[in-house]
């Protein structure tokens, strides 16, 4: 019994690691590592001067500089800076905002620590960029419950300030009546 | 005998502090016309319950406890120590009710942490949040800057009686003018004309670098905010990395140095002294401490040669030193790099920087310039007396608008300060390691947080545990004020319990 359950441990063991391995070497067909944007962070001396996949939403703006242009990428749980060739910003239709949800790209490029060229900027430099879903406007409901919340404080508030500029009234007539004596 | 407070005392400090949150509310109406100008309609009801919440909060004060009494030293200090906590309470509400919050704690992390202008966030992505919330965000560093309670009384209520206590209770120890506020104008006068001429150079700069003049005046009013306030936020998650501009960076230095300088300097100068600046103590002690502390961090960087060349280690060390000495906070690169490639060296120039911080009566946070200086003259002053033949009497004199000689009662008072900011420094750090987390990052930013600077090794994360986003909010709130004040209200809580 204990030898089965020994069996079954290292076999989920021998799972768990593959999946791991696999994970961390997730590949495209031409062999080129898709990477998040936390690995490019937390392992950036082995990805340095390497062409690298990186998927994630378009945010901000984009801004171009020359026959060039910075975008953002977000991913799950960080950011990068993407310096792309003006031409290839043009297939981007949403940006991601409070009102947007931005294209959902898939950017091959190179992976650049500490970029020489821009002062030690940490960047993808991007080869080529392709929209694996496009963005779309954030539908932004408004809660039922936020407006009765807004309306009991308005009138709540209206009766204290109501109160407020009378009670200096009855304070000062009151001072007036001591200060006669009476 | 120590005396436990009676009822109105109670009733001064619950009365100011009414006065305080009606004034306080005001400053929600701006971030409310933004989101009706953009249309941003749910924000736009998190800023109402958050404004109506406030200002009824502070009514229900003013007209339950009425007084004429003049507060005195004591009712000054704990007045200035509460209101900063309800403050960042209430301001706390429209933030939580954003939904960028992981529970209420993170959000009120967020509010104090703007309110002292230190910088650090909770908030999760940044870069979907509303315009509105987004600049409440920022005014809340603004006001923070300037000093919540003076601003307020001064501005938008018609004044209290007693108010340099609590203007002092806001850790400024100098007026600037003979009226406390008149010196509160003055502050806000500097403070709006370089948010004009700060945010017209920063949207010059970014719109040249290629973002839309809409988008480009909006995060340049609230990068002016952060930076001469020395708060450090920013409208994005990746802070000061998204916007990919030298030209940016270089106005945020100059903007940062102008927070990080003394508001009486500023006066000096406004009114056409400009040798003051070559001759102030506190600039010069400002500068020797900023030039060794870049010489620490560009021999640390150019030991582990993250950056191939002068350009990456200045772009990158000198900015981002001066966002440590200034308190600001401002980061160009990602938190978790600090650790991973600016090795020790690096990280100790830069905690040093950190925990210096700027001038006296600024926006900055830290042990101050002057305070170093004075530090260092007991010292030399000690070393003097000891040579000196014994009859001798040894005086040391500084320049700080006029020439002053040093009395034994500001000496001490600034090495208590000192000692203070050190303990402070060393709790954070204790708690910090006590998590989990190394020497070195526990170390960054408990100095980060006490000095109100808000640069992030990677600690300040959502998934960080409760026991140190409180630790965080206290040494945040504590260092902003000073000591003073704090010690003034815990006094006041052990005279409710011991007193007679």
């Amino acid at each position: 019994m204990r030898f089965k359950k020994i069996i079954i441990v290292f076999i989920l063991l021998l799972i768990s690691a593959a999946g791991v391995s696999a994970q961390q070497s997730t590949k495209n067909d031409a062999g080129i590592p898709v990477v998040m944007i936390r690995d490019l962070v937390m392992r950036s001396a082995i990805y340095e001067g390497r062409t690298v996949i990186l998927r994630g939403e378009v945010i901000g703006d984009i801004m171009p500089r020359g026959q060039f242009a910075w975008i953002n990428i977000q991913g799950q749980y960080n950011e990068i800076g993407v310096w792309i060739p003006l031409e290839l910003t043009k297939r981007i239709t949403y940006k991601g905002n409070y009102r947007f949800k931005g294209d959902r790209v898939e950017v091959l490029g190179i992976f650049k620590h500490a970029d020489e060229e821009f002062g030690g900027e940490f960047c993808l430099r991007a080869i080529d960029l392709k929209i694996i879903q496009p963005g779309f406007p954030s539908p932004h409901q408004q809660s039922p419950i936020k407006k009765h919340i807004v309306w009991s404080l308005f009138w709540f508030t209206l009766c204290l300030l109501v109160i407020r500029f009378l009670v200096p009234r009855v304070r000062k007539k009151k001072d007036e009546k001591n200060d006669m004596g009476f | 005998m120590l005396l436990r407070p009676q009822k109105k005392d109670f009733q001064i400090v619950a009365y100011h502090l009414g006065k305080l949150l009606i004034g306080f509310s005001a400053f929600m109406i701006f971030p409310i016309i933004v989101s009706c100008v953009l249309r941003e309609w749910g924000p736009l009801a998190d800023l109402l319950i958050g404004f109506f919440f406030c200002l009824s909060v502070g009514l229900i004060l003013h007209l339950t406890c009425y007084t004429r009494v003049e507060p005195k030293w004591a009712h000054g200090l704990v007045i200035v120590s509460i209101s900063w906590l309800a403050c960042a309470f209430l301001g706390s509400v429209p933030l939580f009710m954003s939904g960028h919050y992981g529970s209420f704690l993170d959000a009120y992390f967020d509010a104090m942490s703007g309110l002292t202008t230190t910088g650090l966030t909770l908030a999760q992505d940044l870069s979907h949040m509303a315009y509105g919330h987004n600049l409440w965000r920022h005014i809340l560093a603004f006001i923070g800057g300037q000093g919540v309670v003076v601003v307020v009384l001064s501005f938008f209520v018609n004044g209290v009686p007693g108010m340099f206590r609590l203007y002092v209770g806001e850790a400024r120890d100098e007026r600037v003018l003979p009226n406390i506020r008149h010196t509160a104008h003055f502050i806000w006068i500097v403070s709006l004309t370089y948010l004009v001429l700060g945010s017209s150079a920063l949207t010059a700069a970014i719109v040249r670098d290629g973002m839309p003049f809409g988008n480009a005046l909006f995060n340049s009013v609230c990068i002016f905010m952060s930076a001469f306030d020395t708060g450090g936020f920013g409208p994005h998650s990746q802070n000061m990395m998204y916007y990919h501009s030298v030209a940016f960076e270089i106005t945020t230095l100059v903007i940062m140095f102008l927070g990080a300088m003394n508001f009486r300097l500023h006066y000096v100068l406004w009114t056409g002294q400009r040798k003051e600046l070559w001759r102030n103590f506190e600039v010069i002690v400002l500068f020797t401490t900023i030039i060794i502390t870049f010489f620490v961090v560009a021999i640390g960087l150019s030991q582990t040669n993250v950056y191939a060349n002068a350009f990456g280690i200045f772009r990158k060390g000198f900015y981002h030193l001066i966002s440590a000495h200034t308190g600001t906070g401002f980061q160009t690169i990602y938190s978790s790099e600090f650790v991973q490639d600016w090795g020790s060296l690096s990280l100790f120039g830069l905690i040093v920087a950190m925990g210096l911080g700027g001038c006296v009566s600024s926006t900055t946070g830290g042990i101050k310039a002057m305070r170093l200086g004075i530090v260092f003259k007991v010292f030399t002053n000690d070393v003097k007396q000891y040579v000196s033949p014994p009859p001798a009497v040894v005086f040391e004199r500084i320049h700080h608008i006029k020439d002053v000689i040093l009395s034994d009662k500001q000496m001490r008072s600034a090495l208590l300060i000192t000692i203070a900011y050190i303990a402070l420094f060393f709790i954070g750090s204790g708690i910090g390691m006590v998590c989990g987390y190394s020497f070195m990052e526990a170390v960054f930013e408990s100095v980060s947080a006490a000095a109100n600077v808000g640069l992030s090794c990677g600690i300040t994360d959502p998934a960080m545990p409760t026991v140190l986003k409180i630790t965080y909010i206290l040494q945040m709130w504590i260092g902003r004020l000073e000591f003073i004040s704090v010690f003034a209200l815990l006094g006041f809580f052990y005279a409710m319990v011991k007193g007679k």
